[in-house]
């Protein structure tokens, strides 16, 4: 995936660590191939190095250097000014504000991105009639472009003709809020996310669980192992693996959550909802202060760098 | 939406090639070259944007369309986008890259974040005059807000006040109205609160409306400019403190919180709320913007309208105004740029087209016509115009800014009893001493 | 982020069950849940409702789309159409115009990005996983390191690099910046890793070059990493938002997602309209999902995430 895609694709597709290694003896021979081959691999090279050194070191270096000054979308204020965009970042209250509605989004996302595409990748794995149907019915959502799912929930969640609130209002029920009240407003981003983005974890699981070799199964029903315990103790842990690939992944995909709530709520009510990525949109390019906003993003990107060595620290402690 | 083919076919298998080689290139050199840029001036078109939908967007179309089909060659893609801070930031966006459409709408609360920090280009007075528009034609207070450092950066097109509407049918039941078949003037607090009260008797709900609740300006428009009438000064400028006459201030907020005893008016309306318990008749007046007039004049035969009461001492109404800019370009040809003022000098003199949404035309010719003369309810709140209260101008402050959402919230705090008056004007001047501290990025 | 992960092509089992034979299913099926018939009806109930509840959004959108608008806005709130169904606002929403345009933006700018992704990735695997080079290491080092940053934050700096560049509002604009995958680039050398040397040597003993040996040796016996990249480079492409919508502000050259969110309707909202828009730029994506399901799926696997 590119480096600048939406948040549900930026969980590109990683190599599983230690899975079945290469046909032995090819190291070897490749570094005998290698030393064969002379020097010319530079050109192979080139072409990304300078994509790469143009779109990814450079952006990155000049906006770490940005991020010192007071450089406007106007033009002005390229001088050097310290920390101080930094100092104020720390003492900014809608700053903690939306990095507490980014922490909430996390945690009430990863769950059921977790554990329900799980659920639903078993149940099809399970092996029922109609497998393409159930395949397309949980995956074509995360086919939509962003701006037609939340489309479509907006729809929903209308007022007085929306399918919910116009449902409501013919039983005879008062109307819902949805998106007018923060506690709600968050609760609907969640659903919206969780109905948008589960399609990708949900097949990762179907193709581990398909890798599961079926003669685990026959063993354990020689052993007169039932259902509840072949998935507890074959199934699960044989797609371990798996599972902490698709919560590391989930994790910082949560984090970086932009534009589904900026096209839903646009943040609000009041700041409720706006996420930290929103914040450095809106600071940046509604607010003019790119110098400030760089700041406000060298500082998440710290944040996901200590979360992400966390995480590789677990990971690696649980697979030892 | 019809428009001129020649916008139609955007890309070029040319400008495809083109972008294909800039990758290469880019690739190979890592240098940089002009991309290709499909502005509408290559095909002497004008762009234009603006943020009008349903009534308004009707109308801004049918005039957009009577301007090309009077003058000839001109050709215009007029481009809409969402109200408030996704337009503005978009607009600034495409200012500051220099590749913005040629004209475009802003309100007048908003100049001061834009035209000191060069997104704008400032008028030549010259080319306009040749259209025919000149600064005699426009209200000395428009046209001074128009302006920054001596320039014009804006044309006015309307001023758009926030007024009472109400359902001369119900108020004429309830005894509201005067000999003329108008409401009898409305000149304190007071006579504010039993004139609803009376209605409320009538609509056997309440008596007036207003939305408010999680509203990102309207308890602002209505807090503002019954401040403006009572005359007390204020002092919202980068360096130095926020002040406001505490006193003043204090007996606006009262007014609004006495006002909302839940007969009078309720205290917890949102803004589609109001409009369909005015509409539906649960209420018979309602404190709104004139922009809401399509709306209510759909649902009610019997409308009327009057500018802000005076209630507090002087005649003043909450208002704000639509105006064309000229956003940043980085290459001018003189030929868009004579097309750009036909477009814009056009659009003032199709203003009558305007009035019927609501808004009161900018354009004095315009007003004095006897088209617009006969347009009910909207001559009944023509002088709202005369005494508008604009935001105060500072680069901050305007329609759809996160001022107006915080001060906003604390006065809707404020009038539903969630904390004192002076609890609110103590947040207000904090918040907006926050904004003062704050680097200015213009 | 250093790893000696390999992805497995050859792959221990065919992965698309959409062929499968009934024997297969009832294989799993057996070894799964056994006859334990109890478990099997709570499954079956437990799927079907989450199918629907998954698919209830969709099909409330596309009813939307074929009613009338008069139908689909009417305060008297019902479900089914009362005036009809009909094609009206699709229709409307295709003679407008914008749609046709932001699709046709969006194949371009997809198309283009993936095959120089793809173009570029594959050169510099190959080139780290075959040959050596001064500062081959430090530079893979810095590519897979750079795996970690989030594009996301990028989008300040990036947007006045292109401003300086003069790259705002154009196709490169858009797209170069999305070329830059190095994801793809760990994925594709993982998988070079693993081909065997020798089919090479043998051709480079004959005299061939080296980018000869890679066009006619390599790539025909990558094409399913190849494919399952291509695969993954065009959705994220086709469904990017946050840097389209950064650098365009012409209307012309929106992409779809852009468009939508973006573009009003000066005629006020017409919900059915807004739903048939939708529905249309939803179907490239789902018709090319049906029409590839084996290869996508098979894609998810052959990256190696659920491999074994």
């Amino acid at each position: 995936m590119s480096s600048l895609t939406s948040s549900n694709e930026a969980q590109a597709p990683v190599a599983a660590r230690g899975s079945s290694s290469a046909p032995s003896g090819s190291r070897s021979t490749n570094a005998r191939a290698r030393s064969i081959q002379g020097r010319s691999g530079f050109w192979f090279v080139l072409p990304f190095a300078a994509a790469f050194a143009m779109f990814l070191i450079w952006p990155i270096l000049s906006g770490l250097w940005m991020s010192f000054t007071n450089q406007s979308l106007t033009g002005s204020g390229s001088a050097f000014a310290g920390f101080d965009n930094y100092s104020e970042a720390l003492g900014d209250a809608a700053l903690w504000q939306a990095l507490g509605n980014t922490v909430i989004f996390t945690l009430l996302t990863v769950v059921p991105l977790v554990v329900l595409s799980f659920v639903l990748a078993y149940l099809v794995y399970i092996g029922l009639p109609g497998q393409w149907l159930w395949r397309l019915s949980f995956f074509a959502p995360y086919l939509l472009p962003v701006s037609v799912a939340v489309a479509i929930w907006q729809w929903m969640f209308q007022p007085d003709f929306g399918l919910f609130n116009g449902l409501l209002l013919r039983a005879g029920f008062a109307q819902i809020p949805f998106l007018s009240e923060a506690s709600l407003a968050m609760f609907s981003v969640v659903v919206v996310t969780v109905w948008w983005t589960l399609g990708f974890n949900f097949l990762l699981y179907l193709s581990a669980l398909n890798n599961i070799p079926d003669h685990l199964y026959e063993a354990a029903s020689i052993d007169g192992a039932g259902p509840w315990r072949r998935l507890f103790s074959i199934t699960i842990p044989m797609i371990n693996r798996t599972t902490v690939m698709i919560i590391m992944l989930q994790i910082l995909a949560s984090l970086k959550v932009f534009e589904q709530i900026f096209l839903l709520t646009n943040g609000g009510p009041n700041g409720a909802t706006r996420s930290v990525l929103e914040y450095i949109y809106d600071v940046g390019f509604t607010g003019y202060r790119l110098g400030y906003a760089s700041a406000i993003s060298y500082l998440f990107f710290a944040l996901i760098i200590v979360i992400s060595i966390v995480q590789l620290r677990v990971m690696n402690r649980k697979s030892a | 939406m019809g428009h001129d083919p020649t916008f139609r076919t955007p890309v070029s298998r040319r400008s495809i090639l083109q972008g294909m080689l800039g990758a290469g290139g880019l690739l190979a050199a890592g240098g940089s070259l002009a991309g290709c840029s499909t502005s509408a001036s290559a095909s002497g078109g004008v762009q234009l944007w603006d943020l009008f939908q349903g009534a308004d967007g009707v109308k801004m179309r049918s005039m957009i369309a009577s301007v090309t089909a009077s003058v000839s060659g001109l050709s215009v893609k007029p481009v809409t986008l969402a109200w408030g801070s996704p337009y503005y930031t978009k607009l600034a966006m495409s200012s500051a890259s220099g590749k913005a459409p040629q004209t475009a709408i802003m309100h007048l609360s908003r100049l001061a974040g834009y035209a000191p920090g060069g997104l704008l280009e400032p008028y030549d007075l010259d080319l306009l005059a040749e259209q025919g528009i000149r600064e005699e034609d426009f209200a000395p207070a428009v046209w001074k807000s128009c302006q920054y450092e001596g320039e014009l950066y804006a044309v006015p097109l309307d001023t758009h006040p926030f007024i009472l509407f109400y359902n001369k049918d119900l108020a004429k039941t309830a005894g509201l109205l005067g000999a003329d078949g108008n409401l009898t003037p409305i000149e304190s607090p007071d006579a504010m609160i039993d004139a609803a009260t009376r209605m409320a008797a009538v609509t056997g709900a309440q008596g007036i409306s207003f939305g408010h609740v999680t509203d990102t300006g309207q308890s602002w428009r209505l807090f503002w400019g019954l401040y403006g009438q009572t005359g007390g000064d204020y002092t919202i400028s980068v360096g130095s403190p926020a002040s406001i006459d505490r006193d003043k201030a204090r007996d606006v907020i009262e007014f609004v919180v006495r006002l909302m005893d839940g007969t009078a008016m309720p205290a917890t309306q949102n803004y589609p709320g109001a409009i369909s318990a005015f509409t539906s008749g649960q209420t018979g007046m309602i404190f709104s913007g004139e922009w809401e007039l399509p709306a209510f004049a759909e649902a009610i035969p019997n409308l009327g309208a009057v500018p802000m009461p005076t209630m507090f001492g002087t005649p003043a109404s909450y208002a704000d105004s639509h105006a064309w800019v000229l956003p940043r370009q980085l290459d001018h040809d003189p030929e868009t740029t004579r097309r750009t003022y036909e477009l814009v000098a056009g659009i003032l003199k199709q203003s009558g087209t305007w009035a019927g949404a609501g808004h009161i035309p900018a354009y004095a010719p315009i007003r004095e016509t006897p088209e617009y003369a006969a347009l009910t309810p909207q001559t009944e709140y023509a002088s709202a115009g005369d005494n508008p209260v604009f935001d105060p101008p500072v680069w901050f402050a305007g329609a759809g800014t996160e001022f107006q959402n915080q001060v906003s919230q604390v006065l809707t705090g404020a009038f539903t009893g969630a904390m004192t008056p002076d609890a609110a004007i103590d947040s207000l001047l904090s918040r907006i001493d926050a904004m003062l501290l704050a680097p200015n990025p213009t | 982020m250093s790893s000696t992960g390999t992805s497995t092509v050859t792959s221990v089992r065919p992965l698309s069950k959409a062929d499968e034979t009934r024997n297969e299913r009832n294989k799993t099926l057996a070894a799964t849940v056994g006859k334990n018939k109890g478990v099997l009806a709570v499954g079956i109930i437990a799927l079907v409702i989450a199918a629907a509840l998954w698919l209830v959004p969709l099909f409330w959108a596309i009813l939307t789309s074929l009613k009338k608008e008069s139908d689909a806005s009417n305060a008297d709130f019902a479900v089914l159409p009362r005036e009809g169904l009909t094609l009206e606002s699709y229709r409307a929403v295709i003679a407008a115009g914008d749609v046709p345009i932001w699709m046709m933006n969006s194949f371009i700018v997809s198309v283009v990005v993936t095959v120089l992704t793809v173009a570029i990735s594959a050169l510099a695997a190959y080139g780290f996983s075959r040959t050596t080079f001064r500062g081959r290491k430090w530079l893979y080092a810095v590519t897979i390191a750079s795996i970690m940053v989030p594009g996301q934050i990028l989008i300040v700096p990036l947007f006045q690099q292109m401003n300086a560049l003069r790259l705002i509002d154009t196709y490169p604009g858009i797209i170069l910046p999305q070329i830059v995958a190095p994801m793809m680039v760990f994925i594709l050398k993982n998988f070079f890793d693993t081909v065997p040397i020798e089919l090479e040597e043998a051709a480079r003993l004959d005299g061939a070059s080296r980018l000869r040996t890679f066009m006619t040796i390599v790539l025909p016996l990558s094409r399913p990493i190849l494919i399952a990249v291509s695969i993954f480079v065009f959705i994220g492409a086709w469904n990017n938002f946050l840097w389209p919508f950064i650098v365009i502000n012409n209307p012309d050259l929106l992409t779809l997602p852009v468009g939508l969110a973006t573009i009003r309707n000066a005629f006020g909202v017409q919900y059915a309209q807004t739903m048939a828009s939708a529905i249309l730029a939803a179907l490239p994506l789902l018709i090319v999902f049906m029409l590839f399901q084996r290869q996508i799926v098979k894609g998810f696997a052959t990256s190696g995430l659920g491999g074994q």
